[in-house]
């Protein structure tokens, strides 16, 4: 099923068809990403081996999670994500103002993002909700924050592939920084559509 | 294939991981908790995670060793989840 996911659509422009070695952007940014995922995967690993213990804590404080902000939040990810691929293929066809556009919409996505999950945390302390509330608070706050804190960096490198992209840092044949930055954003995507099913909806 | 089809497969991607994504919030919507529902919701996050990857991440075009990684990490968490969720 997960090998269907692309090579039902192994197919693209020719620059982006050709088969490579390596991944693309810089290898630096793929051993960040693989070592970030091995530390969500732990979050999420230890979260689902606790929750065995404690089934009615976790379902039961589930239920009190904003889910429709969880919602929009995954809808505004991918968004941003989307929006960072289309930056990345008109770069690739030397449309650099087209790329400066989506670059924008990717970066006001992520602030949505940032705004609705800012609005989540601030109902929480309003409650009096901290870490140390229950096993279930611990881990989804610890969780949460953890990748808000991976969405703000994300936000910053948007902020200076945008200004990168306006300046015509990027051109047709080298736009690998602009890849590593779009490599790094889409692994933030990735972890949290995990981490919506698994903390919201589970 | 064309740049133009690139885009148009990327804003299909685009389209079906909108579609899953709120058809997930639907079934938590539901409150019909079960196994059976945690499972297909979970499998339904790891076929986008695929996605992600395949597609957004362009791994597809990516032939050895760092075609695997992020597949790899996602089929591992299926087995710990499913292990963990199920009795």
């Amino acid at each position: 099923m997960l090998y269907a996911t692309g090579f039902f659509f192994n197919i693209g422009n020719e620059k982006l068809t050709k088969v490579m070695k390596y991944p693309p952007g810089d290898l630096a940014i793929w051993i960040f990403i693989m070592a970030e995922l091995l530390v969500f995967g732990l979050f999420f690993a230890s979260y689902a081996v606790t929750r065995i213990d404690n089934i009615e804590l976790f379902e039961f404080y589930q239920q009190s999670l904003d889910r429709r902000a969880a919602l929009w939040n995954t809808l505004a990810l991918i968004s941003s994500s989307y929006f960072v691929v289309q930056a990345v293929l008109a770069i690739n066809r030397a449309r650099q103002q087209q790329a400066f556009i989506f670059m924008l919409l990717a970066l006001l996505m992520g602030l949505v993002f940032m705004a609705i999950k800012t609005q989540e945390f601030a109902h929480h302390i309003d409650q009096g909700i901290t870490l140390s509330t229950n096993t279930f608070y611990m881990f989804y706050l610890s969780m949460a924050f953890f990748h808000y804190l991976h969405v703000a960096l994300g936000l910053i490198v948007l902020a200076v592939l945008a200004n990168n992209i306006r300046k015509g840092c990027y051109s047709q044949h080298d736009y690998n920084g602009l890849e590593s930055g779009a490599s790094y954003w889409h692994m933030v995507d990735l972890v949290w559509i995990i981490l919506f099913p698994l903390v919201y909806v589970m | 294939m064309s740049t133009k089809n690139q885009t148009t497969l990327t804003t299909l991607s685009y389209a079906v991981l909108i579609g899953l994504t709120v058809a997930t919030y639907q079934i938590g919507e539901t409150q019909a908790h079960s196994l059976d529902i945690s499972l297909l919701v979970f499998a339904i996050a790891i076929f986008k995670g695929g996605m992600i990857s395949e597609q957004f991440m362009q791994l597809r075009f990516v032939k050895g060793i760092w075609r695997w990684p992020i597949l790899i990490w996602l089929i591992l968490l299926s087995i710990v989840i499913y292990t963990a969720f199920t009795p």
